[in-house]
Formats: structure tokens, sequence, C-alpha cells
């Protein structure tokens, strides 16, 4: 017996100098793992069967990936039974060792609300490593459709993992951090908010004072609600705000981003004073250009305008009003400008007009004409008569 | 039309003067797990965490050895390194250039994946993960194991276990 397997072994070994070695297998875990963490969890799985030195590696792979989309409706197993996703994340949750695990992402469809909750107080209670989370939680269509009851709560359980540095939610969550007050999320670098819906007034204004080091905010609000947001962080690099039916407080003296999106008219904003803020994105859409002309007044050194006009309505009534002279300090820093969606409409030439006439090093203008309005070569002699304050500026138009 | 500012005229001779002299500050002599010796601007070696760990704690005044990597590695590493070194380089020229070094047979890529691991440049690593995991991608259990040379030390009953509990993932 012994003899028979030490000659299997010799042969096994001479096969392998002639056709070649397993090496990959002799690699350490480390390497492993970390291959398998490009990956999809699905396919990191799959690689469970290759050979015992592969069976557990998956397990410690620090990155899940859960999609319901990318799992079949119905699949039967070999004894005919049906697996379905909710199995699925049970499983896996059960098998990794999640005290590794530093980024999770799920993306879930609202069926069964109690087991989300297990799977979260699940990996919130094990996974103390945990870094990066990130929950797209869509709605089931139900036939009767009520509000509240369609929504899942954000377990509490997350803001006690106190060494999230991303945190994403998106979808049917309600937020309601303001029920207790211990929560801790000191290291939390960026947050996104998308289409949730916030329990009350404070509840945003709570979280974010969870956050004292939070350098990246995207929030996009879209119901109809009138809340009144209070963005005031002092650490704040990056902003990318979109919303409907909001009035917009923005106390941020460190943004260096803004990324700008409203979409209807009766949104206002009300920022301070931007003295970092150097790039600026301003989705325009038609109503709002006294938001952006607020925006400019108060952000002396903004390198870079990018005005995108996102709205087809009806815009014709609408003026540019030149700000108050202030030569000191208005876009004197200003060296690249683009426009995308130009109509050649009376305000938005009145407000190149302006640019050009501003500011004193800009380099490149590029405006995008819309594909439905004038041609590019009259936009383009309209534009290039008016005066130029820079004299190192490129007029493109495309 | 002319792009030259006030700016450019003044500020980019200063600046490369500036980098000039710093770039010229340092070589540094690395000798591979053969003994061969290679000498390196600092600024191109200290892309390896371990290498600049030992820059900064003051142990490379002499060679540096490198017991666990071979000259022909070595060799090729401190080619991704040179390439790297100046981050603003145009980056469809970088990803060119990278999707060309990657274009290796596997014990090359073992040893760059060794290598990478072992100097600590991540870069590098997470370059050549990238491409194993790649060649993992949307194959069969046996066509992996036919391209990686894995044998199949599992019994007859053990890999149906295997298969059994988690068939769930090995549906495509």
């Amino acid at each position: 017996m012994a003899n028979s397997s030490i000659s299997k072994r010799q042969k096994l070994y001479c096969r392998e100098e002639t056709v070649g070695a397993d090496r990959i297998s002799d690699l350490p875990d480390c390497l492993l793992v970390h291959i398998l963490s490009f990956l999809r969890t699905k396919q990191a799985i799959q690689t469970s069967r290759l050979s015992s030195r592969w069976k557990l590696l998956w397990t410690y792979v620090p990155k899940l990936n859960l999609d319901i989309d990318s799992f079949p409706k119905f699949e039967c197993d070999k004894d005919g039974s049906i697996i379905n996703f909710e199995c699925y994340v049970s499983k896996v949750l059960a098998k990794h060792k999640a005290k590794y695990l530093r980024n999770f992402r799920l993306k879930y469809k609202l069926y069964h609300q109690k087991r989300l909750d297990r799977w979260i107080s699940t990996f919130t209670t094990t996974a103390l490593n945990l870094q990066e989370l990130d929950l797209q939680i869509i709605n089931c269509p139900t036939p009767t459709p009520t509000p509240t009851e369609c929504c899942w709560k954000l377990p509490h359980s997350i803001f006690y993992c106190n060494k999230l540095v991303v945190l994403k939610i998106e979808g049917h969550i309600v937020l309601d951090p303001s029920s207790s007050s211990s929560f801790q999320l000191n290291t939390l670098k960026i947050l996104h908010l998308e289409s949730i819906t916030f329990a009350n007034r404070n509840s945003f204004v709570t979280l974010l004072s969870f956050c004292p080091v939070l350098e990246d905010l995207t929030l996009i609000i879209d119901d109809y609600k009138e809340f009144k947001f209070k963005i005031c962080v002092p650490t704040l690099k990056r902003l990318s705000v979109s919303y409907i039916n909001n009035k917009l407080k923005i106390d941020t003296p460190s943004l260096e981003y803004f990324d700008f999106e409203c979409q209807r008219s009766y949104g206002s904003i009300c920022p301070t004073r931007f003295q970092n803020l150097v790039c600026l994105v301003f989705k325009y859409n038609g109503h709002n250009l006294s938001v952006l002309e607020a925006l400019l007044l108060r952000a002396p050194n903004l390198r870079v305008v990018l005005v995108d006009k996102i709205a087809k309505g009806r815009t014709q009534k609408l003026y540019w009003t030149e700000p108050p002279n202030d030569p000191n300090s208005l876009l004197s820093h200003l060296t690249t400008f683009y426009f995308r969606g130009y109509k050649g409409l009376k305000h938005e030439v009145a407000f190149v007009k302006f640019i050009l006439k501003e500011a004193r090093v800009l380099k490149a203008m590029r405006i995008e004409v819309h594909h439905h309005s004038k041609l590019k070569k009259s936009v383009f002699e309209e534009l290039s008569i008016f005066p130029r304050r820079s004299s190192t500026c490129l007029l493109s138009v495309k | 039309a002319i792009q030259s500012s006030r700016f450019s005229c003044v500020g980019f001779p200063l600046a490369y003067i500036f980098l000039a002299c710093k770039k010229k500050s340092m070589a540094l002599k690395l000798k591979s797990s053969d003994n061969k010796i290679f000498e390196v601007e600092e600024l191109v070696a200290v892309q390896s965490e371990t290498i600049k760990s030992l820059v900064e704690d003051g142990c490379a005044n002499n060679v540096i050895p490198l017991p666990n990597v071979d000259s022909k590695t070595l060799e090729l590493v401190l080619d991704w390194c040179k390439n790297h070194v100046d981050v603003k380089l145009d980056e469809e020229k970088l990803k060119e250039y990278e999707d060309k070094f990657i274009e290796v047979d596997l014990a090359v890529l073992y040893d760059l994946l060794m290598a990478a691991n072992y100097l600590n440049i991540k870069d590098l690593l997470n370059r050549a993960s990238q491409k194993v995991a790649d060649m993992l991608k949307g194959k069969k259990p046996e066509q992996i194991r036919e391209t990686f040379n894995i044998v199949n030390d599992f019994s007859p009953e053990e890999e149906e276990e295997i298969r059994k509990e988690n068939l769930w993932a090995f549906e495509e």
C-alpha cells in the first residue's frame, strides 16, 4: 500500500516535470486570495472545486459581491429542489470567514425583510474589519403599494461598523439614525445616499454628525417632499447633489469639487463661501441660472466650470443678469469653461459673453451645441466677436 | 493657435531644473538572487515599498540584497518601475505598456507575482493578479485545471460532495 502510493507520487512528480508543474497552487495563500478578489464572488466560489488546495481559499477573499441580477430566477439542484438567491446568500455568509471581510456589496429585491435583517446582523457583528459597504435594495412590485411598508429600515448595527470608510445605500431604505445617539463612523470618508427615504427632518443632519472626517458626499433625492437639507461638514472636499424640491444650505469651507443638479425650478440653494472650490459641474435645467450666478460669486478660486444642460422644457423667458462688478476676485482663476447642450438662447449667449469678458486667465472655452439648434458655424461666429479679457483663450465649438 | 500662457513661460523651466536636481540625487545598487548587480535611480527603486522602507531606515548605502528575486525577473520588475515613475504619463500609453508587459507565459507571471509581493509593488501585483483572474474567468473547473496544471486530488466522493453543497455557485 505504502509502496504503491510512493510510486504514484513519483510518477506524478515526473509528469509534472515534463508536462509542467502546478506552480499556481504553490503560490502563498495571500497571493491566491488576492487573485480571487479580482473575480466575482460566484466565480471565486467555483474554484473551491479545483483541488483541496483551493477548497477554502474563497472564504478568505475580503470582498463579497452578491447581486440578485446575476442570479437566475429559479435554479434547481441535483435533487430537483429550487435554490433561490436567499439560500445562496445565507450559505455564502455562513461559510465565509467574515472577520477578513473588508468589502461587502449586496443588491437585493425586497422579498423577505426579516431575512435581510438577519444577513446584515450576521456580518455586521462578525465582520469587524469591514471598510466598504454597498447596499442596493429594490422594491419588489406589489399589487397595492403602501409606501411605508415597502421600505426597509436600515438596521442600526451598520453604524457600529467603526472601520467603515465607504458607505453607499440606495433604494427603498429608510434612514432613521436619530433614535440612538452613540453611533460612531469615525473613519467614514465617502457617503453615498441615493433615492433613499429619510424618516424625519433631522435624520440627515443626525447622520452627518456621526461622520467627523467625511470627505466625499453624494446626495440624490428623488421624492417631492419639501425638506430642508443642511450640509454642514468642515472636512468635505467633494460634493454631488441632485434634488427636486428641497432647500439646501451648504456650509463646507474645504470643498474642492462640486457637482450640482436641481431638477425643478423651485429648489433653492443657500451656499456660504467656497474659498477652496476648484471645479464646478453645474447641471443646468433652464431654471436655475441664478443659482449658478450665486455660486460663481462665492467661489473666487474656481479653475474649471462645466455647465451641462439637462432639461428640454421651455426656457425662453430666462435672463442672465450680470453680477455686480467685482474685478478682484470674480472668475480670476478660471482656465477651462465647458458648456454642453448650448442652444444659443438669449440668456445663454449673455452668460457666455460674460464669462469671456471677465475670465482673465481663461485658456479654453468649449461649447458643445445642442444637436437640434443652430449650426456650429453660426454659433462660433457669434461668440468669436465678443471681447475676451484673456489673451490666451482658445474658443472651440463642437 | 499658440497655447503658451504667462505662467508656463516662467514656471516651466524652473520646475524642470528643480526636478532634474532632485532626480540626480542618488543611485541604488540592487543584488539579485543570482548575484547580479543592478544600478537604478532611487526614484525608480522606491516604488517598491520594501526598498523604500530600507532607504528610509538608512540601510541602503551599500548593495541591497534581494535573495528572493532572480536577475531575469528583477530586470522585468525594474522596467515596470521605470515606466511608472512619472505618474503624469499619458494614461493611454501607460495602459498600452502594461498590457504588453503582462503578456508573458505562466512561469514568468508567477515569478512576477512573487517578486511584486516580496518587493511590495502594489500596481504590479494588482496587474499580475488581474491577469491570472482573467484566465480563471468563465472557465469550467476542468478547463482551469488544464490551463494551470492543477492536479485534482479529490476522491470522486469528495468532489461530488463539494459539488453538491456548493451547487448554487457552479451553475452559469
